[in-house]
């Protein structure tokens, strides 16, 4: 026998399947001997600009928290900021809040669709996922202004109200969705390449899970029904008719599973909002550009496409918060579940194991 | 809480544990528990027990006119659908505090960050190596006598801008 030693490569971060993400893994062979994750390559510091700026201009600020859910990034901080500040927002703004947010979600879970293809060797997945991102991305832009950075929530509502025609819209692209989401099951999930490279790939149990900080799709996928849109509702998700699809595996495979089922339960979710939404005030006038916040603190969670979403405000009475702590869904996942997951795996199923947790790397640095 | 009978449950239960070493601040929708640097181990330990089994994040505010730092803890009950924040101080000269490791796996890493970013030690942690900053050999970046726009006017300016 020779005696061969471990080597360590690196992963990312210019690997196509790593995004901005960098993790050193040491190999005995085709096995993983020990992942150590190295994030940090779009730390930007957030939480320290934000004690700088006022509750306003943090609004847009906090989109460029995750690329890939900016809505969840600003409902989070706009409810937490809404705490502190004490403003009421009026009942629309909240559906029009919840509608956005849910797009944003639907957005992010066929990117994710694309990406994983993509990694996986299935190219024109990829391509037909960003062929049903674009319109969704040009809804964005008539809503918003923005195509993948809306700056749309402010503290007390929205910026704008919904465009007259927003109905026919959203019919319009959904329609065109649902027929391609029977593509998607026939090309991707059920496609020989997806299902070998996923299936019984990265098994998490709900124990295991729920210790390491996962939560989100990656949690549901293990069977456990946690989803704060049902535990901790929030905007008019009480007032809205949903079910929170879950899979029982806890592998690879069940996670994207959970994204997939997802994306269905969103557009019926934005279909009852819309039946629902009631006319009046889009956005509270009574907050201000340099509205002062009261002397006390917040911690408020919302359920973003990949889980946890949370902001801890504290106000010291002055117009610029006194220290923001963002806690994004992707941390755990990076940095507890990859770790966890990766160590004994072999080399080839650690892009189909990352993927699968669907962390985004600019939620990690922040 | 919103739901009064599981508040009232988990209040008598960590009362009877600890009696005069905790106090409850009840907020509008999460409760807080106050408890001083060295019951924290005991007290997150007994809090796990009772069913918090999800470790959010742990947030460090750095309240320098007072001379402390406030540690709060998020906690989640999977069981139980609640939140709670676990709140202790620790003087700013000397930062240390016990680890949480032991209890919650998914403390580590947010450690390892408030680690890096306040300078705190938290002891009996195995690995509190920069996780963020490249290269950083300054002040901890979080805390707020580092003032950043003084940073970046010498880091990048050359000390002035017009």
């Amino acid at each position: 026998m020779i005696d061969v030693p471990f080597f360590t490569i690196p992963f990312g971060p210019c690997h196509p399947s790593s995004g901005h993400f960098h993790a050193s893994i040491t190999l005995d062979g085709e096995r993983v001997v020990e992942l150590k994750p190295d994030p940090g390559y779009l730390h930007r510091g957030f939480e320290k600009l934000m004690e700088y700026r006022t509750y306003l201009q943090n609004s847009p600020l906090v989109d460029r928290i995750c690329i890939l859910d900016p809505f969840h990034a600003e409902l989070g901080y706009v409810n937490a900021a809404e705490k502190i500040l004490d403003i009421e927002v009026p009942e629309k703004g909240k559906f029009i809040r919840t509608i956005m947010a849910e797009l944003g979600r639907i957005l992010s879970h066929i990117t994710w669709i694309g990406v994983t293809s993509m990694v996986l060797g299935l190219n024109s997945g990829c391509m037909i996922a960003w062929g049903d991102r674009e319109p969704l991305i040009r809804i964005n832009e008539k809503v918003t202004g923005g195509r993948i950075y809306p700056c749309y929530f402010i503290p007390g509502g929205v910026r704008r109200d919904l465009p007259e025609n927003f109905p026919e819209m959203i019919d319009e692209v959904f329609d065109r969705l649902e027929k391609n989401l029977e593509q998607y099951d026939f090309l991707v999930f059920d496609n020989e390449t997806i299902r070998v490279r996923m299936e019984n790939v990265g098994i998490l149990e709900t124990e295991e899970a729920i210790d390491l900080g996962a939560t989100g799709p990656n949690l549901r996928a293990t069977g456990l029904k946690a989803d704060l849109r049902k535990d901790e509702p929030y905007e008019v998700y009480d007032q809205l008719d949903f079910d929170i699809p879950t899979q029982k595996k806890g592998d690879a495979f069940s996670r994207g599973m959970c994204r997939r089922l997802e994306i269905e339960e969103s557009m019926n979710i934005i279909r009852d909002a819309l039946q629902k939404i009631p006319g009046g005030e889009f956005k509270n006038k009574d907050f201000k550009p340099f509205t002062k916040a009261k002397e006390k603190e917040t911690y408020f969670c919302c359920e973003s496409a990949r889980g946890e979403q949370c902001y801890h405000m504290v106000g010291d009475g002055t117009d610029k918060p006194y220290r923001v702590k963002v806690r994004g869904p992707s941390f755990s996942h990076s940095l507890a579940e990859f770790p966890y997951l990766a160590k004994n795996a072999y080399i080839a199923d650690i892009p189909a194991i990352y993927w699968s947790l669907d962390p985004c790397p600019a939620d990690v640095d922040r | 809480m919103r739901d009064g009978k599981t508040s009232v449950d988990l209040i008598s239960y960590i009362e009877a544990n600890f009696g005069d070493d905790v106090s409850f601040v009840y907020g509008e929708e999460i409760t807080t528990i106050l408890v001083k640097k060295e019951n924290t181990l005991k007290v997150a330990s007994a809090l796990k027990d009772w069913g918090f089994n999800h470790f959010s994040d742990v947030t460090v505010v750095d309240y320098i006119d007072e001379g402390e730092f406030e540690l709060i803890y998020h906690l989640w009950s999977h069981g139980e659908r609640k939140r709670l924040m676990l709140k202790t101080r620790i003087p700013r000269d000397k930062a240390t505090i016990d680890t949480l490791t032991p209890i919650w796996s998914s403390a580590h890493m947010h450690e390892r960050e408030n680690h890096e970013m306040f300078g705190i030690k938290f002891e009996g942690h195995t690995d509190l190596l920069p996780l963020l900053l490249e290269d950083w050999e300054g002040l901890p970046p979080l805390r707020k006598d580092f003032d950043s726009r003084k940073f970046v006017l010498e880091e990048f300016y050359g000390g002035e801008r017009e």
